[in-house]
C-alpha cells in the first residue's frame, strides 16, 4: 500500500509522513526529492512551476509508486497532489493508494512556514499553491491543528493501520 | 435549545477556570489538542446516545523523541549511514514505543473504567465501551452534530495525570475525520 499525505507547502506532509510511516515500518519519500534541480530553483526564487515543469515530477512520482507497488512495499509518500489531474496520474492503483488531506486555513499555514529554514520554497509562493489547490474527492481529509501525535493516531485509526 | 445552554454554560465555568466535569478531581490532565477543531465551530444537536457503543485506540507517547527526531532526519539524510534505511515492523515499538508496565498500567485504568480492553497491536492500545464510559473515563461530553449520525467530544479528554507523559493520543471520541468529499 502507498499512502499519499498531500496539501500544500507547510501544511506538514513531510513531518505527518515520518512520524506515520516510523510506527508503521513503512518507507517514508518525499516528493519533494524528485523535483529536479531546475523546479527547485525556480521554487527557491518565488516562481510557480507550470504544468510543464511538473510532468517529469509526475512521471517519477507514478513510476516510485508503480514500482513499490509491483515490489509490495508499504509507503507513505508526501506529496502535494494539488491538482485532481496530479493526483489521477499518480494513483495506479486505487485500492492499494489511499490519499490523505491535510487541510488548514492559508493563515495558520502561512505562520508554520513563516518559522520554517530549511525547505527550498518560497514562502510567497503559498498563495499560488492555494490557487492552484483542488480539493480531492474520495480523500482522508485531516485538519492540520492538533499535534502531529494526534493527527498520526487518528490516520491509523481510521485507515486500519 | 437545551445542549446549547449547557454548553455556553460549560464555557463560562471553563474561562472562570473551573471544570464541572471532572470526574476524577485534581489528579487528571488534560490530553491537549484531542477534540476535533471543527466541533466548536458547529451547534450539537444533541448528546450523544450513552448507550453508544464506541471503538477507541490509546497511543503511546514517543519513549525518546530526541532519538527519534535524529533518526528521522538521518534517514532523509544522503550523507547520513541511516539514509533511507527504515524501521522494521515492530522496530519502532522496541525502541520508542512503551513498556510493558506501562501498558499494563494503562490496561488496568481503562478496565477500571468498564472498557473492553484489547490487546495491544503495533504500539496501540484498542478499547471499547460506551458514550456513558467514555464521559465518565476522560471527563468530557460527547454531542451529536448535523443529522445525528456525526459525534465528537467537545473538549479534551482529561486522564490519570500519573500518564501524563505516558499517552499521547485517544482517537475514536468522534468520528469528524472520514472519508468524505472535501468542499471549498
Amino acid at each position: 500500500m502507498v499512502v499519499v499525505v498531500m496539501g500544500v507547502s507547510g501544511a506538514g506532509k513531510t513531518t505527518i509522513g515520518k512520524k506515520l510511516a516510523a510506527q508503521l515500518g513503512w518507507e517514508f519519500r518525499d516528493a519533494d526529492d524528485l523535483h529536479s534541480e531546475a523546479n527547485k530553483a525556480k521554487m527557491k526564487s518565488g516562481i510557480a512551476l507550470t504544468d510543464a515543469d511538473r510532468a517529469p515530477w509526475l512521471a517519477s512520482i507514478h513510476a516510485l509508486i508503480a514500482n513499490s507497488l509491483a515490489r509490495n512495499l508499504n509507503v507513505v509518500l508526501a506529496c502535494s497532489a494539488l491538482k485532481q489531474s496530479y493526483r489521477d496520474e499518480i494513483i495506479v492503483d486505487p485500492a492499494q493508494v489511499k490519499i490523505v488531506y491535510l487541510k488548514g486555513s492559508p493563515e495558520l499555514i502561512a505562520s508554520r512556514i513563516a518559522h520554517r529554514t530549511n525547505h527550498f520554497m518560497n514562502k510567497d509562493l503559498l498563495g499560488s499553491q492555494f490557487d492552484t489547490l483542488e480539493e480531492p474527492r474520495d480523500a482522508l481529509v485531516v485538519d492540520i491543528a492538533p499535534p502531529p501525535e494526534t493527527i498520526v493516531a487518528n490516520l491509523r485509526k481510521q485507515l486500519a493501520l | 435549545m437545551r445542549t446549547n445552554a449547557i454548553a455556553a454554560l460549560l464555557a463560562t465555568l471553563a474561562l472562570l477556570g473551573l471544570n464541572i466535569m471532572s470526574a476524577h478531581g485534581a489528579d487528571t490532565v488534560m490530553l491537549k489538542g484531542n477534540h476535533p477543531p471543527d466541533a466548536a465551530k458547529l451547534a450539537a444537536v444533541s448528546d450523544a446516545d450513552p448507550n453508544q457503543r464506541l471503538s477507541m485506540e490509546i497511543s503511546f507517547a514517543v519513549r525518546d523523541p530526541a532519538e527519534l527526531d535524529q533518526l528521522l532526519a538521518d534517514q532523509q539524510n544522503p550523507s547520513s549511514p541511516n539514509f533511507h534505511k527504515w524501521l522494521a515492523t515492530g522496530e519502532y515499538n522496541q525502541r520508542f514505543g512503551p513498556s510493558q508496565a506501562n501498558i499494563d498500567a494503562v490496561s488496568e485504568w481503562l478496565r477500571s473504567e468498564g472498557f473492553t480492553v484489547h490487546p495491544p497491536s503495533n504500539g496501540m492500545l484498542k478499547f471499547s465501551g460506551t458514550v456513558a464510559q467514555a464521559e465518565h473515563a476522560f471527563s468530557t461530553r460527547i454531542a451529536r452534530f448535523g443529522d445525528g449520525t456525526t459525534y465528537a467530544n467537545l473538549d479534551d479528554p482529561s486522564i490519570p495525570a500519573r500518564f501524563d507523559s505516558v499517552l499521547a493520543a485517544v482517537s475514536g471520541l468522534d468520528n469528524m475525520m472520514r472519508a468524505v468529499p472535501a468542499s471549498r
